[in-house]
């Protein structure tokens, strides 16, 4: 499966699905009408993505199994990209199992672990958060992982 | 209507309350302590959502509270659960991110925005649940970071908890930045610490400020009804006041106080129209409907209607009158105001707003203001070294002023004034036998009755003098002192006249007999 849209690209493995979007919710638009910024949001997942899910995975994680992943893409707003928070530089393409834990998630649930982290590539400012469904497979499902992040390309913001 | 619904509601409440206050109390193991904190959640969720709360098969918890209130259930607990009730980030922990959720009742249908307060590197907190009420939520363990705050901070910490809110976040701290993020999921979450879906916008402004931890402190009383259906909320440090023309503005301190005594929006000043700047050397002024307050020290002076407009545009305390130094207060006449300043006052009438300083204003109060003294109120500032009021004017001279009224004043100015012919004046007039006296540097000019103001000088005057002035029995001058066609000089008197012809060392005073007719003098050799 192969996404692009807003000047990312995701090429999928077998087995995940995803989607890229910007908000269009009304009260959004009405944000970004007062000054409120709109930046797309990649989810992708080894399970069926439940269409009512927070920009950060909630309702898509509550319904992953212990054998699943969960990624997170998340772009701000890109004068952000030269801050403190975002300095690290490229997305990570590989992921170390050890920092996971169940406390870095935005909401504890079961044996699921989590880690996070904030970096700038191409002018444009990101998080990537990726949820894992078994603390006990933490090695597998973070090598899951990092197969489709070695499929993921960011454009330079124009 | 809205009585009625309400009637409606309480006794719908009341039955089913009773019922399951019952069940409460039936269960066993229940300890006193625990069912009196279920019963203030119960009476909290049936004030809150009662049509819900009896329809739905949902614990009172979750009604107050929203669902995801347990501990085990993974979210961070509200931040006035665990911070003395106050809605803002407690010490050790900074802004770090936000989300909104749309539509939101706990906002009137638009967005509610949750703030993530992470702990601040160098501090320390303990993963722990929340407790002492159904917000139970974790407070400091996930360690997760929404991104958009404060970014000059790099790393993530741990969540300790969190803000509600119903202002854009930018707005509330722009130390957040504007990308929009947006969790749905969390839409029910709640804490009894935190306003409800009912919040009337009073309410929800004050969330935002912070409940208890905003710079108003706590509520003092329940919210007032304003005029045209605004409201307003006394604070101990402040007052909030609604409107739809307005929105919701903050007054702060005295002036808030101020406020609160007048009557608010249903006093003299109306609601306020922002929420006050401060001008110069710490005096700040605040601009309401009909007025303005200025708050100097710890001290706050209204200022009503054209007197506040004068004073803002006299330049208020950077111009010449300097601060208030007090409030607009009537005058006793019923008709007028003063306001007083520093270096002056604002004397306030149907004619106007009108300024009045130094040298003048000793003078014309001394004489007894607008309502007690012969001037009446101030129809123009000072100009030209004097001031003109509804029935006189006051001439400057020295370090005071010299005061004239009624109809010497009038053919003063009509002569005018100081530039005429009668010279600078020497003194405020005065009333000698029921007639006005005043002096100049030319002449001295007596007004009695409806005779109108007469200018006598030289021989004339002096003769006029010595011969008892007013209290003589020549009476008033009922002409000025003038030159026939023969170089006579002559003054005409209501008992007499005096003539002064020409090459004469003396003039002569004639009196009229009693009945006072043209060919019935008597004339003094």
């Amino acid at each position: 499966m192969y996404l692009e849209s807003h000047g990312i690209a995701a090429d999928l493995p077998p087995g995940w699905e995803g989607s890229i979007e910007v908000e269009r919710d009304p009260d959004a638009v009405s944000l970004a009408e007062l000054g409120g910024v709109l930046r797309p949001v990649t989810h992708l997942g080894t399970f069926p993505l439940p269409r009512d899910r927070g920009d950060f995975g909630s309702g898509a994680v509550d319904v992953m199994g212990g054998e699943d992943a969960f990624i997170a893409l998340v772009e701000y707003d890109p004068a952000e990209a030269s801050s403190e928070l975002f300095a690290s530089r490229g997305l990570p393409r590989s992921l170390d199992p050890r920092a996971f834990s169940s406390q870095a998630l935005q909401r504890q649930r079961g044996r699921q672990a989590g880690w996070q982290g904030f970096f700038n590539e191409g002018g444009r400012a990101f998080c990537l958060y990726v949820v894992l469904g078994d603390l006990d497979d933490l090695h597998l499902l973070a090598r899951k992982v990092e197969q489709v992040l070695a499929g993921i390309r960011v454009e330079v913001e124009r | 209507m809205n009585t009625t619904r309400r009637r409606f509601v309480d006794r719908a409440v009341d039955r089913v309350s009773t019922r399951l206050g019952r069940r409460d109390a039936d269960r066993p193991g229940l300890t006193r302590r625990s069912f009196l904190v279920r019963a203030a959640v119960v009476g909290s969720a049936l004030t809150i959502a009662p049509l819900r709360w009896m329809v739905r098969p949902t614990s009172a918890y979750a009604s107050v509270c929203g669902e995801g209130a347990a501990c085990n259930q993974g979210w961070t607990a509200f931040c006035c659960t665990i911070n003395e009730g106050a809605n803002t980030c407690p010490p050790g922990s900074f802004v770090a991110g936000w989300w909104k959720i749309d539509r939101s009742p706990f906002c009137e249908g638009a967005p509610r925005y949750i703030i993530d307060c992470n702990r601040s590197p160098g501090s320390s907190c303990r993963c722990r649940c929340a407790s002492g009420t159904c917000d139970q939520r974790r407070v400091c363990c996930n360690v997760f970071r929404y991104g958009q705050c404060n970014t000059q901070i790099g790393g993530v910490t741990e969540v300790v908890c969190r803000v509600v809110l119903c202002t854009a976040p930018w707005v509330w701290d722009p130390a957040c930045g504007r990308t929009v993020r947006t969790d749905n999921r969390t839409r029910t979450h709640n804490a009894p610490c935190l306003y409800d879906r009912d919040a009337t916008v009073i309410e929800r402004s004050y969330q935002d400020l912070g409940l208890n931890g905003s710079e108003l402190g706590e509520p003092v009383g329940s919210e007032r009804s304003g005029p045209r259906g605004g409201a307003w909320q006394v604070y101990d440090h402040g007052v909030l006041a609604w409107h739809t023309a307005i929105g919701v503005l903050v007054l702060r301190d005295a002036i808030a106080r101020r406020y609160a005594e007048l009557d608010g929006p249903s006093g003299a000043l109306g609601y306020p129209r922002d929420e006050g700047e401060t001008i110069d050397g710490g005096v700040s002024r605040t601009r309401f409907e009909r007025g303005a307050m200025y708050g100097v020290g710890d001290d706050a002076f209204a200022l009503f209607g054209p007197a506040a407009a004068r004073y803002e545009r006299l330049d208020g305390p950077v111009g010449t009158l300097g601060a208030p130094t007090a409030g607009t207060e009537p005058v006793g006449d019923g008709r007028g105001s003063v306001t007083r300043f520093e270096n002056g006052a604002i004397y306030a009438s149907g004619q106007g707003a009108q300024p009045v300083q130094a040298p003048y204003l000793a003078t014309y109060e001394q004489l007894g203001g607008p309502a007690d003294g012969p001037l009446g109120y101030p129809i123009g500032p000072s100009e030209d070294g004097q001031q003109r009021f509804a029935r006189g004017v006051l001439v400057a001279s020295g370090d005071g002023a010299f005061a004239l009224w009624g109809p010497i004043a009038d053919r003063y100015l009509a002569l005018d004034g100081r530039d005429g012919p009668w010279g600078p004046l020497q003194e405020s007039q005065t009333t000698e036998a029921g007639v006005d006296v005043a002096r100049f540097a030319a002449v001295t000019v007596f007004a009695a009755g409806s005779i109108g103001a007469r200018a006598l000088d030289g021989r004339v005057l002096e003769t006029y003098l010595d011969e008892g002035g007013p209290a003589g029995d020549l009476g008033a001058p009922t002409t000025d002192r003038f030159r026939t066609r023969t170089g006579q000089q002559r003054a005409g008197f209501e008992h007499g006249a005096i003539e002064l012809d020409p090459g004469a060392s003396s003039p002569r005073v004639l009196r009229f007999r009693s009945t006072r007719r043209a060919n019935d003098l008597t004339i003094t050799p």
